[in-house]
């Protein structure tokens, strides 16, 4: 694939244009200062510290309105400025990581919850505010915004939408993409459009028209920037029951995942199993599993929320499975509290351990690949087979931390799963050389997922480098791909917005 | 109940032109590694402004950044001052919360906040604003420096001596702002029988000058807890949760074990209610909701005592938001007031939105438990016009109590 | 990696030689340690109410063995 040359797009200097930003947001909401900016370089991938300064934006700007963001984006077309919009940055495939500096569009001065709607359950909100926060609110008319990843407490609605996220309670409500009914963009070109399920703000479903809205999930920043959105809510759930099974082998836990997942119960928020290696790795530091028996190798979690009586029917039927499948209940105090923080404690740095068993501090990379039921055990095999050869060549710049498999598709718990491979990658000690061994990683695991049927990212995004050349030339051959690049072209003719992701700069 | 939780290497100052010492980089990249930027949201500041360049995530990466070449410490000047200092992302961080207390490595921004400020301004990079904070040091600089009578003029008619086994802590703030809250606090203890004394002579132990000057705070602290002991305390009562904060979380480390055992006063009042010593005559027939000071919920983990209070007085009515909700709320004053003086419209701002929630769940009077908290509230509902009324728990006992304040 | 690690009386500890090489402990005391475990309480139990009415208890013995 050929290397990445944004000169051929004559980019003009953004510090020629820093008055003019001044005028359309007001000069306290445009920053200039070096740590301002460099502290906006990172999303929440492993990010190459060694080059720092290559990812740093020229400015940021911190918009508080959608007539200031196409004001941003007109300007950015007439001068040639890339633009790259920044949610939480917390997203894992480096949407928000500038790869050609540019223009750092921070949308989270756009936090407003803008109405609360009860009786059609919706509500409207611009695209800086997080789904705790607006939890917050909901639960006072006894609604609840069910998009519940492990970064619950800081993602924010217009990056779940840029990175088509996924959600721990997405087997049971959905998923984002199931969330939205309807979301205001605006366009590279500065042209405000309004997209829904047809022309509708509020309605879950629409034939008129095309599915436009849908292209803009997993966009990454790279077709427009939403300014507002209104969600779907669904009721606060009466009750929840976590439960968590210790199984033997990896086998058992992988037939009880199947047997749970094809029951037929409706109110699962989600089944998650551990592997061997993600139990050896909470064993080092998680009192939740510090004490469990020796026995248990793998675990499989069952948690369900909804009305009372169908979450006691649930709670008794699949105890009826997993008793017959060879699982171990383990207990209501491990299973409260593991629960509850599931969104907080798995990716400390302080997690790791070198060689010699002290230990270090590194990021924690979360892969995400999506693959179907059969293949689930070949794959988690070999993803650990690839990190593993990669931990033992290079001591002290990665650790293996584990597999989660996750319900994956919206509200089913069957066909396919988020198959998550935790690797930390010491960012603190990475050297170019360094940074192409873990590259060499990444499009290792990337091919396995392609190969095995699956793909490269169920939810982050596969546009970090690594993977994006294994999406190009092996996942998105069948013309996928051909059609990214028209329609990128079509909205975006100057290639401002967030110039080089997903290797778009191809279309030109 | 000395809560001690510190870097050592902290010590070490930042300086301009010189390499960012690897272990305080390290330190940053703890937080950076994670980068989930837990601390964001709860952050009264962040709420305000939207800037995520003043969070936890924030103050951390830009300073691993500058560690990588990236940066200049004389552009920072601003870098460090929309801190509130109130303990909310260092508590709420998962390297402390989930990971603290198995590793013993916490995130400690108040103590990289107060660092920074303080070496910031050893190199003549100061905040804009410090000039008002400078004032304030100077101020009480000079009560330190003046006539004893001065600093417990205060007390003038409550005949306590400078002696006893319980002493009553009063810092200048309280001394000479707000002082209905110690009158309150000596008549209460009075009325209950409690024999206590007071400090001739207390020490200045603001935090503006805490960032500015450790050495001449610590000798301060110094100062205090010799004078204490001197005195006679066994049991020493403080009436500001900031001096309650450095007291215990502070000042060990410099003077090593405290001498004396350190109690706030909600939490002595409350134990005379409970003994039945503390007895009220008269009901307050309040709506009444209660705001957490954050140095006293967040920095201390010191929430019960107020509210076992505020259930005990007669004919009120309150709702109180759970102490987690107000790991989110602020006055606006800040731990150190450098905050409120530097940035009075944020500081405004992020009051008002602590009496809208104070209005949110139907009460009249929002109780406090902090001077700089009713001076903080006042102000903010005069200008604001919001309809409540801040209120110093203390003044509400007193009055349940019969006591004229 | 299985690893030893220190039994406290109401929490887990790291092995301390584990934090001589590339981090190091802080100074803390156990007041330290009980109030990131009373947050940690706190904060599990409001999130637990955030997202549900009320949590069902465990299984009970007789469920377990029927």
């Amino acid at each position: 694939m050929e290397k990445m040359d944004f000169s051929k797009f004559g980019y003009g200097k953004v510090a020629d244009h820093i008055e003019e930003l001044k005028d359309i947001v007001g000069p306290e909401n445009v920053m200039t200062a070096m740590h301002d900016r460099a502290m906006r370089a990172a999303s929440c991938a492993p990010f190459p510290m060694q080059r720092w300064e290559d990812h740093i934006p020229d400015v940021v700007v911190l918009p508080g309105s959608t007539e200031e963001v196409s004001e941003v984006m007109k300007l950015a077309n007439k001068y040639k400025l890339p633009v790259v919009p920044r949610g939480a940055g917390c997203g894992l495939a480096d949407g928000a990581f500038p790869l050609n500096k540019g223009i750092c569009l921070d949308m989270k001065r756009m936090n407003e919850i803008l109405e609360v709607d009860d009786i059609n359950r919706t509500v409207t909100v611009q695209p800086g505010v997080n789904m705790q926060e607006l939890n917050k609110v909901l639960d006072k008319v006894g609604m609840y915004y069910p998009d519940d990843p492990a970064s619950y407490g800081t993602a924010v609605i217009g990056g779940r939408i840029g990175t088509n996220g996924w959600s721990v309670g997405g087997a049971g409500s959905g998923h984002p993409a199931n969330l939205v009914c309807s979301m205001e963009v605006v366009l590279p070109t500065g042209e405000v459009v309004w997209l829904g399920k047809g022309g509708s703000r509020k309605c879950r479903n629409s034939s008129a028209g095309y599915r436009m809205l849908e292209l803009f999930f997993g966009h990454q920043g790279t077709l427009g920037v939403v300014t507002e959105a209104v969600l779907d809510c669904c009721p606060k759930p009466e009750v929840e029951f976590p439960s968590y099974y210790g199984f033997a082998s990896y086998e058992e836990a992988y037939n009880a995942l199947y047997q749970i997942g094809i029951s037929g119960v409706k109110c699962a928020v989600n089944y998650i199993m551990f592997d061997d290696e993600k139990i050896d790795f909470l064993r080092r530091d998680d009192e939740a599993f510090i004490p469990l028996p020796e026995s248990v190798k793998c675990v499989v979690m069952a948690t369900f929320a909804g009305t009372e009586g169908e979450v006691l029917a649930a709670r008794k039927k699949i105890l009826g499975i997993m008793k017959k499948m060879k699982g171990t209940y383990l207990g209501e105090e491990q299973a409260w509290g593991d629960w509850a923080t599931r969104h907080d404690r798995y990716h400390l740095a302080v997690h790791c351990r070198d060689g010699q068993g002290q230990v270090v501090t590194m990021s924690w990379h979360c892969e995400d690949n999506c693959m179907i039921h059969s293949e689930l055990p070949e794959f988690t095999h070999g993803l650990h087979k690839i990190v593993k050869k990669y931990v033992d060549k290079y001591d002290n710049i990665f650790n293996d931390a584990g597999c989660f498999i996750y319900c994956g598709g919206p509200y089913r718990t069957w066909g396919d799963y988020l198959a998550e491979v935790d690797v930390f990658i010491n960012e603190y000690a990475m050297t170019p050389e360094l940074w192409e061994v873990w590259l060499d990683m990444k499009r290792e695991i990337a091919e396995l997922a392609v190969d095995l049927g699956g793909s490269i990212s169920i939810c982050h995004g596969a546009c970090r480098e690594g993977d994006v050349d294994v999406l190009i030339e092996k996942e998105l051959v069948d013309g996928q791909f051909e059609m990214m690049k028209k329609i990128k072209k079509l909205f975006d003719p100057n290639n401002i917005m967030n110039p080089g992701k997903y290797r778009l700069d191809l279309a030109y | 109940m000395e809560i001690l939780s510190y870097k050592k290497f902290y010590e070490d100052p930042v300086k301009k032109g010189e390499k960012v010492d690897d272990e305080l980089s390290k330190d940053c990249y703890n937080v950076f590694a994670c980068r989930h930027k837990f601390c964001r949201e709860w952050c009264p500041d962040y709420v305000e402004e939207g800037n995520e360049s003043y969070t936890s995530y924030g103050y951390h990466t830009g300073l691993l950044a500058l560690s990588r070449g990236n940066g200049d410490l004389s552009e920072m000047k601003n870098a460090y001052i929309h801190c509130l200092e109130c303990g909310q992302c260092e508590l709420k961080c998962p390297n402390t919360m989930f990971g603290g207390d198995f590793y013993r490595v916490t995130t400690t921004t108040v103590d990289l906040v107060r660092k920074m400020r303080r070496d910031l301004h050893a190199q003549g990079i100061d905040y804009d604003g410090f000039e008002e904070v400078q004032k304030t040091i100077d101020d009480f600089k000079a009560h330190d420096a003046g006539p004893d009578e001065d600093l417990t003029s205060w007390a003038a008619g409550l005949d306590l001596p400078f002696e006893g086994e319980t002493m009553m802590f009063v810092d200048y703030y309280n001394a000479f702002q707000t002082r209905e809250v110690p009158i309150a606090a000596a008549k209460i203890l009075k009325a209950a029988g409690v024999k206590f004394g007071i400090l001739k002579h207390p020490h200045i132990t603001t935090g503006e000058l805490y960032e500015t000057d450790e050495d001449a705070w610590v000798d301060a602290a110094k100062k205090n807890v010799e004078a204490l002991k001197e005195a006679g305390a066994k049991t020493v009562i403080i009436v500001n949760p900031h001096e309650y904060s450095y007291f215990i979380k502070e000042y060990p480390r410099y003077v090593g074990e405290l001498p004396f055992d350190v109690v706030f006063i909600t939490d002595y009042v409350n134990d005379l209610i409970k003994a039945g010593t503390i007895k009220f005559v008269k009901p307050y027939n309040k709506k009444v909701t209660f705001h957490d000071p954050c140095s006293l919920n967040k920095l201390c983990g010191n929430y019960k005592a107020p509210r076992e209070i505020i259930a005990a007085l007669p004919g009120t009515h309150a709702e109180i938001e759970d102490p987690v909700l107000q790991w989110k709320y602020c006055c606006g004053n800040g731990v150190s007031s450098a905050f409120r003086k530097a940035l009075p419209d944020v500081s405004y701002k992020i009051g008002v939105r602590r009496l809208k929630h104070a209005n949110d769940v139907g009460a009249e009077v929002l109780l406090v438990a902090c001077p700089h908290c009713k001076d903080m509230f006042a102000e903010t509902k005069t200008k604001s016009g919001i309809n409540i009324e801040p209120v110093h728990i203390l003044e509400v006992v007193a009055y349940c109590m019969g006591i004229e304040v | 990696m299985a690893e030893k690690v220190i039994k406290k009386s109401d929490h887990y500890e790291v092995e301390p030689w584990r934090m001589t090489g590339y981090i190091h402990q802080q100074v803390m005391n156990d007041a330290a340690i009980q109030k990131i475990m009373q947050d940690k309480m706190m904060y599990l139990t409001w999130m637990h109410k955030q997202e549900a009415g009320r949590c069902l208890p465990g299984y009970t013995k007789e469920e377990l063995e029927s």
